[in-house]
Order: C-alpha cells, then sequence, then structure tokens
C-alpha cells in the first residue's frame, strides 16, 4: 500500500488508528502491538500477498536465531556470520541473481538463462535491519524483547517500506511492557503536521519536479543529444526530486510512528545545507550511513591502518552501498564515486591538519562557507546523474549534454524576450534555434528548481520547525539549532493551522491526476 | 496547552475543507476542460486552451452531450481539415472526433463509444499510417473507463465518471489547468464546439500563431525536424511481411464489422499530406511499408464485404501528388506568403478538407467545383496502378523540387 493513496489515507490509516485506540482502552499493551502487527501485514500485504509468506519466514528465522545467539554458546562469531550470510542469500536471490546471471552471461560468453526474478517489497529494508539485529545480539547490546514485539520492530509500517533502518536498542525500550498507547490531542496535531508535510512534499514537490526529469532521461536512453540546458535540468530536476521523495518518506514514516506513539529516528536532515560530504552522508539517509559505519566500515578497518587503507575500505563500503540500491553497474559507480568523494574529504583534512591549518568550515561564515556547499552540492548532482540513467551509456549521454558536447540551445521563441540578455548570450555561444519538442527545459521547470533550491538552502527542516516538540527519537547530532524566529517554529496557532491547511489542501489535490497526452502532436 | 492542540486541529479540519471546497468549485467555474458546461464568460474562461492537451476526455463527454448522429474518426489531421458543418452530410448533427496521435485502437474504441450513445448513421475515418504503429496501440486505463461501453462491448458501470469528477475538481493537475485557463484567454489555438480545430485570430505577424513561429517555412522546418527527431518512427512497422491479422489491422477490420453490423454508412480515407512528407518517411526507409499498408486496407476492406455479402465501403486515397500537395513552401525568412491548404506538412486546412469531403459525398457544392482529380477509389483492381503513379509522380518531384528535397536529407545527415 502506497502512503500517498486514498485507500491507505482514508480507509486504512483511520481503522488501524481507532482499533489502536479502543484495543489500548481496555486491553493489554501486547494486544495493541499484536494489533499493529496485523496491520502492518495487511499494509504489507495489499500489493503482493504471496510475499507475506517471504517476510513472515524471515522473522521466524531471525527472531529463532536471536535466542540462539544470546546464548553463552560456543563458536558465536561463526554462527553469527552464517546467520547474517542467510540473510545476504536471501536479499541476493531475489535483487542480484538476474543481474549476476547477466553479467556471468556477458562475461563468458554463456547462455545462463534465469527468469525475471521480482523484487519483494521491503525486502532490502527488513534484511538490513535484521543482520543489525544478529550482529547488536553478537556484541552484547541485548533489548529485553518479546516475540510480538520482534515482529513489531520488523514489520512496523511506517518505516517498513523505506525506512528509517531501526536498532534494537531504539525501539524496543519503547514497546513491550512499557508500551503505553495513548492519543492526546498534542500528539495528534504534532503528527498529523508532520505526516501532512511529508505527504505534501512528496505529491507536489516531488511528483512534479518529477515530470520534467523523466523526459530527459529517456532521451538520453534513446541517445537523442540532449543540449546543455536540457541536460541540466534533468540533473537537477532528479536531484531535488529525489530529495523530495526521501525526504517525504522519511517525514512520513516519523509523524506516523508519532501517531502510534513510537518515536522514530532521524533519517534525513537537510542534506543539500551540507558543506562536505562527510557531512552530506550525516544528513543524508543517516539510518543507512550508520549501518555502512557501524557494520561495514569500522569492522573492515576504518581508519584505523593508514590513510591508503582508508580509502580502499570507503571505496568497497561505498560500492556496496550502491548496489544495495539497486541491481545495476550505475549503482555500483554511484556508490564508488562518492566513496571517492569521501577519500577527498578525509585526504583534504589529513593535509591541513599536517599543515596545521585550523580552519574549520563548519564554524566559518556563510560568505566563505557557501562555496563549499555550492561545490558540495554540484558534486552530488553529478553522481545522481549515475543513480537515476537507465545504463552506463545514458550516464554518459547526460554528461556530454551537461558539458557541453551537444551545445548550448535554447528555442529561438526566448530571443526577442531575453532582449539584451538573449543578444548576450547568443554572442557568447548560446545559439538560439528551432527546438524540437526535446524535454525538459520549460519555464515551469525553471520555476520549480528554483523554488526547490529555495527551500532546500534556506527553509528550516520539518525537524526544526517542530523543535519545540522533539518529535524524533533523537536530535542531529551535528549543528542542530532552532530556528531564530520564533515564527518559523510551529506552534499550535491559528497562522500554523492556516499554513498547515493549505499544505494539507494541496497534499490532498496532489493524489489525484488527469490523464494529459504524453505523445500528442496537433 | 490541550485546548490549544483541540482548537488546532479544528481549525485544521474547519480551513481545509474550506480550501477543498473553495477549489473544487473554483475549477467547476473555469471548466478547463469544457466537461461540465459552466458558464462560459468572456476573458475568464470562455477560451479553453487545456483542452488541447486534454481531448480523449473533452471529446467523450463532447459526443455525449451533442447525441451526434454522424461523427469523424481519425487524427489531428482530421481535426484540423474536415468539418461536421460540410453540406454532403446525410444527417446532423455531426462532431469531429479526431483525436491528437489517435490510434486505430482509440478510433475503434470512440466509435463503439459514440454509437453507444447515440446510433450512428454516418461515419467519416481519417486514416494515417503512423496510427497503425504496432508499438503504440494503447489506450490509457481511465481513458477506458470513461467511455459507455468496454472493448468488448459491454456497458462500462454508470459510476465511470466518478473519477472524473473527483480529478477534474479535486487535483493539482485541475487547479493548474484552471489557473493556465483564466491567464490564457488571449490564445489563439481552440477546439469549437464541433470538435474541429480551429485558429481564433489570424495575425499577421505571426502566422498561425503556431510555436511562436512566423514563417511557413519557420513551421515546416519545426514539424520536421520534430518528426526526424521521433522515435516511433524508428520503430519496425512491420507492414512490409504483413499479415492482415496483426493488431492494428485487427482494430480496423473491427470497425468495419461494427459498420456493417449497425448499418452506419462509412467511408474510409487516406489523408493527404504535403509531398515534403513522403520524403521524410523516404529518409526512415517507410515508402515500402505505406505501400503495404494501403494493400492490406484494400485486402481487408474487400474480404470483410464478402463476409457481409455487401459492397465495400468506400475507401479513397488523397495521398498522392497534385496541386495541393506540391504546394510551394515559402523560403526561409518570408513571413509574409500564406499558404493556401496547409496549417504545417502534415495537417491540411479546411479548404483542402473540403475538397476531400466533395468527393467522399459526391457533393457539388454552389460556391465552389469539386476537383475530379483529386483523390481515387481504391480497390484490388487498380491498387497496383495508383502505387505506380504515386511513384513516378513521386519522382517527378523529387528532379523538380530538389531544393526541398535536400532540405529533407539533410535533416537525417
Amino acid at each position: 500500500m502506497l502512503f500517498n493513496s486514498y485507500i491507505f489515507l482514508f480507509i486504512f490509516l483511520p481503522v488501524t488508528l481507532l482499533g489502536y485506540y479502543f484495543i489500548g482502552k481496555r486491553y493489554s499493551s501486547r494486544a495493541v502491538i499484536i494489533w499493529l502487527v496485523a496491520a502492518s501485514l495487511v499494509f504489507f500485504a495489499w500489493s503482493n500477498p504471496i510475499y507475506l509468506i517471504l517476510l513472515s519466514a524471515s522473522v521466524l528465522f531471525n527472531y529463532a536465531y536471536g535466542r540462539i545467539l544470546v546464548k553463552p554458546i560456543q563458536r558465536r562469531t561463526l554462527i553469527m556470520a552464517l546467520g547474517v550470510a542467510a540473510n545476504i542469500l536471501l536479499l541476493g536471490y531475489f535483487k542480484y541473481a538476474n543481474f549476476f546471471i547477466d553479467n556471468i552471461n556477458a562475461l563468458f560468453d554463456t547462455g545462463f538463462h534465469l527468469e525475471t526474478v521480482v523484487l519483494p517489497l521491503a525486502i532490502s529494508f527488513f534484511t538490513l535491519q535484521q543482520i543489525t539485529y544478529l550482529v547488536d545480539i553478537y556484541r552484547g547490546q541485548w533489548q529485553e524483547h518479546g516475540f510480538w514485539d520482534y515482529c513489531l520492530f520488523v514489520t512496523f509500517f511506517p518505516k517498513l517500506l523505506s525506512g528509517p533502518i531501526v536498532r534494537m536498542r531504539e525501539m524496543m525500550p519503547q514497546i513491550g511492557k512499557n508500551f503505553r498507547p495513548r492519543l492526546s490531542t498534542q500528539v495528534v496535531s504534532i503528527a498529523l503536521t508532520i505526516l501532512f508535510l511529508g505527504l505534501f512534499k512528496k505529491v507536489v514537490l516531488a511528483d512534479q519536479i518529477g515530470t520534467y526529469v523523466a523526459p530527459v532521461f529517456d532521451a538520453a536512453t534513446r541517445g537523442s543529444g540532449i543540449s546543455f540546458f536540457n541536460s541540466w535540468t534533468g540533473a537537477l530536476g532528479y536531484t531535488f526530486q529525489l530529495y523530495f521523495d526521501f525526504s517525504a518518506y522519511s517525514d512520513i514514516a516519523i509523524g506516523l510512528g508519532l501517531l502510534f506513539g513510537i518515536k522514530l529516528p532521524l533519517n534525513f536532515y537537510s542534506p543539500y545545507k551540507s558543506k562536505s560530504i562527510i557531512e552530506f552522508w550525516r544528513r543524508w539517509h543517516i539510518t543507512l550511513s550508520t549501518f555502512i559505519r557501524d557494520y561495514l566500515y569500522i569492522p573492515m578497518g576504518g581508519n584505523r591502518h593508514g590513510f591508503a587503507r582508508q580509502v580502499i575500505y570507503l571505496l568497497a563500503a561505498m560500492a556496496i552501498a550502491g548496489l544495495w540500491h539497486g541491481a545495476g553497474w550505475t549503482f555500483v559507480i554511484w556508490g564508488g564515486l562518492h566513496g571517492f568523494y569521501l577519500a577527498v574529504n578525509h585526504g583534504w583534512r589529513r593535509l591541513k591538519k599536517a599543515l596545521g591549518i585550523e580552519s574549520d568550515v563548519q564554524k566559518s561564515p556563510w560568505w566563505s562557507s557557501a562555496p563549499s556547499t555550492l561545490f558540495t552540492f554540484i558534486a552530488v548532482t553529478i553522481a545522481w546523474v549515475f543513480f537515476r540513467a537507465d545504463s552506463l551509456s545514458a550516464a554518459v549521454e547526460m554528461f556530454k549534454g551537461m558539458f557541453g558536447v551537444y551545445g548550448f540551445h535554447l528555442p529561438v521563441t526566448y530571443y526577442a524576450p531575453l532582449g539584451a540578455v538573449g543578444q548576450f548570450l547568443n554572442n557568447i555561444g548560446v545559439s538560439f534555434d528551432l527546438q524540437y519538442p526535446l524535454p525538459g527545459f520549460v519555464p515551469l521547470a525553471i520555476i520549480w528548481i528554483l523554488i526547490a533550491l529555495f527551500i532546500c538552502w534556506f527553509l528550516p527542516n520539518v525537524q526544526e520547525y517542530m523543535s519545540d516538540f522533539q518529535p524524533a527519537l533523537e536530535g542531529f547530532r551535528g549543528e542542530s539549532k532552532k530556528p531564530r524566529f520564533s515564527w518559523l517554529r510551529w506552534k499550535p496557532s491559528l497562522a500554523s493551522a492556516l499554513v498547515v491547511s493549505i499544505i494539507i489542501a494541496l497534499a490532498f489535490l496532489g493524489l489525484n491526476q488527469v490523464t494529459q497526452f504524453i505523445y500528442f502532436r496537433f | 496547552m490541550q485546548l490549544q492542540f483541540k482548537k488546532y486541529l479544528i481549525r485544521l479540519l474547519i480551513i481545509t475543507l474550506l480550501l477543498l471546497v473553495l477549489i473544487g468549485g473554483f475549477n467547476w467555474l473555469v471548466d478547463p476542460y469544457d466537461i461540465y458546461y459552466s458558464p462560459k464568460i468572456a476573458g475568464f474562461n470562455a477560451l479553453k486552451p487545456e483542452e488541447i492537451t486534454h481531448t480523449l476526455m473533452t471529446k467523450a463527454y463532447a459526443v455525449q452531450q451533442l447525441k451526434s448522429e454522424g461523427i469523424i474518426l481519425g487524427t489531428s489531421a482530421a481535426q484540423w481539415g474536415i468539418d461536421p458543418d460540410h453540406q454532403g452530410w446525410s444527417y446532423q448533427p455531426v462532431y469531429n472526433l479526431g483525436l491528437p496521435g489517435a490510434n486505430v485502437y482509440t478510433m475503434f474504441r470512440y466509435l463503439q463509444h459514440a454509437n453507444d450513445i447515440q446510433p450512428l448513421k454516418q461515419v467519416v475515418i481519417g486514416l494515417d499510417f503512423d496510427s497503425f504503429n504496432i508499438h503504440h496501440l494503447a489506450m490509457a486505463a481511465d481513458a477506458e473507463v470513461r467511455l459507455s461501453v468496454s472493448y468488448e462491448g459491454e456497458k462500462n458501470s454508470s459510476l465511470r465518471r466518478f473519477d472524473d469528477i473527483i480529478a477534474t475538481l479535486f487535483s493539482l493537475d485541475a487547479l493548474i489547468s484552471s489557473i493556465n485557463t483564466v491567464t490564457h484567454q488571449k490564445g489563439t489555438l481552440r477546439i469549437k464546439d464541433n470538435g474541429m480545430y480551429e485558429i481564433a485570430e489570424q495575425d499577421p505577424t505571426n502566422l498561425n500563431g503556431y510555436h511562436g513561429i512566423n514563417s511557413y517555412h519557420g513551421i515546416f522546418s519545426y514539424e520536421e525536424g520534430t518528426y526526424a527527431n521521433d522515435s516511433s518512427f524508428h520503430d519496425d512497422f512491420r507492414f512490409s511481411n504483413a499479415t492482415t491479422d496483426i493488431p492494428p489491422f485487427t482494430y480496423y477490420r473491427q470497425m468495419l464489422q461494427f459498420a456493417y453490423s449497425n448499418n452506419i454508412d462509412l467511408r474510409l480515407f487516406i489523408s493527404p499530406s504535403h509531398a515534403r512528407l513522403w520524403e521524410l518517411f523516404d529518409n526512415f526507409g517507410l515508402l515500402p511499408d505505406i505501400e503495404a499498408w494501403k494493400r492490406i486496407l484494400v485486402a481487408i476492406n474487400e474480404e470483410e464485404a464478402r463476409n457481409y455479402g455487401s459492397e465495400p465501403f468506400p475507401l479513397w486515397d488523397f495521398s498522392g501528388y497534385n496541386e495541393f500537395t506540391i504546394e510551394a513552401v515559402p523560403v526561409a525568412g518570408d513571413t509574409e506568403t500564406m499558404m493556401h491548404w496547409w496549417i504545417d506538412p502534415r495537417h491540411y486546412n479546411k479548404e483542402l478538407g473540403d475538397f476531400i469531403l466533395d468527393r467522399i459525398f459526391g457533393y457539388y457544392g454552389p460556391s465552389h467545383t469539386m476537383r475530379t482529380d483529386f483523390g481515387v477509389l481504391l480497390n484490388s483492381a487498380n491498387i497496383d496502378s495508383v502505387l505506380q503513379k504515386i511513384r513516378e509522380d513521386r519522382q517527378y518531384y523529387r528532379d523538380t523540387h530538389p531544393e526541398d528535397v535536400a532540405e529533407i536529407d539533410a535533416l537525417f545527415e
């Protein structure tokens, strides 16, 4: 079931909430937990019930395995490793089997054939989450919990499909015997406000910007020779589409979690405000970064064996993280590129330290940190091209466009309205010609990108907006500050009600579409 | 504090509902897709520019409202050129159901739809080669349920309008369309009540108000360049070795069968295009496919006639070479000279469309004389000679218009 559907918002959510409220009033907290597990399974099974078997089997296996691992047994490391391997194999089959076979065939010119394996919903997330569970038990970070608590820990619907990846110590203390289901007007106010802010980001911002992105990347796939302005519109558009999409899911998860009495960890914190790539990964998909750090990078060796080894570990960990996002070389390259960025970033810091330069970009005034922010943003945008492109050759096409190989073309109709600017552009090599309906570069797309840029760089994020009420499990560990002006902080006032109502109304409108001709000519 | 939160939630609910009612009301009043027949106020919502990109929806409801006894099916070409008010029609009212980029499946579905609302007596179908592209035969699911009957001929649910109502009153798209409508009341292109395209104002400094391009040469270059870059023409049409039972021809056959079963006076014609367009198709290597396509149209038409023990429906071909289709395109930079018969290389205007209808209906009007040299009735006996003549005429065109041919060829270098 999708968060941005009528069925979720108007049937599933109210029914689940009513059940939660009435069961919570009359019965034990365990009954409420079972109710939430049942609701989560319905949520999961809605589109494809067959995978319920897979999810259930995985949950049962890992729960039982955890019970074994918690005992003082021989060869714990091996047993833990086998458990982790079982999870990886399951994910490997469903997500990577086709990719693997295709590459084998391409490499050795063999003809193995495998029917396309359909990727079950949520498998990437519940696999990672259960790996952390086994490893955390192995590391002695046990938190008391029962079977149903574990089921909710894995399946809780607000985070099941797109994270955050929750750790045992983050969730278990909130449920189990301590679970006190309660609905107050305060909780509902805060939770709904966050939920709809998130929904707005998804159905209005991400989806609207997305309409200008797909045609550009499709053209790149066909190799249509996209010119400079069009390809940048596509690349920047995707940078913001993905931002709002993911930011939206993170908000919706936190809002929904709150509604059901469970605070979820922060997953997203204005990543495009980052002044370095290291900071970017502290703000983008925070729970995944933490996973990569705690379960991949540090166990490999981290920075303990000198810079050269650190670079290798960074590249490897990020390439694996890339592959986790999708079974394709473009994802591996995306991850590897970020590994490279991180290595440069760490190297730069080492160099500064060695030279005894004590400048901290975090503390410098805006005019000296702004170039860092811009540079980081552009590096991230370039990496996203790999992430979005259908193939390596499509990514190369995009870059050719972005670096001017296919020229700098604007529609001839823009020339007269631009006046002197048009003449200037023409003089420096921009050609104004009859432009065939090539995608992307239209006035509305530019306006959306500017709005998105403004929101990402200059507005407080939802956590900051709601900072008087601490809606997420932990605050951001970097520079976290309440907005200076109190009107930029949410409170249950008429003004907030007005602003949030407009957001809700627009989010409601965004749930539905009127189909247009995509392909038409008159 | 709790009281404040309660107040907040109540305010949230009331303001949100109020906003939604306001927006829904606004969308109803503006009626950007012209499906509610709300009052039309000059300078506010009288022109509906959004219809042009939502024609599937607009026309499904328009034909329902009009209860027409005759319809025109086809692509945008028919929508530009074929007049429902031509004197040759035997029945009225007639509605132009031409749909931009329509494929033959969509045409069949709208034929079913129109006939279910009001049994049809007369139908004219303009046939274009690319409507038969086997890779582009789909229609959106929401467009399917909107129609009165399903493809199998069963009644669609009477609740079918509900989705459209929600979407056209309460969606961001509709709101954007409404805002576009009230802010673009000076546009030049519109869809008339009879379903035809119309250019509202001819502005001599802005010929046709078309893409903001101010010369016919510019318009032709623009359109030809667009076609040259259109990936759908690179698709394999698979007509050269086609059998008559591949999907696009199945739908064509079904249209014929539908006309026989419902006693519809059906008339078919292959659209004219400006001669430069055939040069473009030649660069795609599609001319043999176009010939094969014509042969199959003829074959199926005669086959079905035998099956129903009846005369074949008249199938006209206007795609040959004549003074209309070789009309000189003004040279680059000429912003004065108007063309007599063409909107652009693909779309003939109503004046040329009237000559087509004169021939189809055998109508001798008082204002102009029928052009008996324009268009030929196709049948299995003459198809070879017709195709042969077109080939010869094309060679003559190439010999006499080297600049035009060179311009087209340059698009493919």
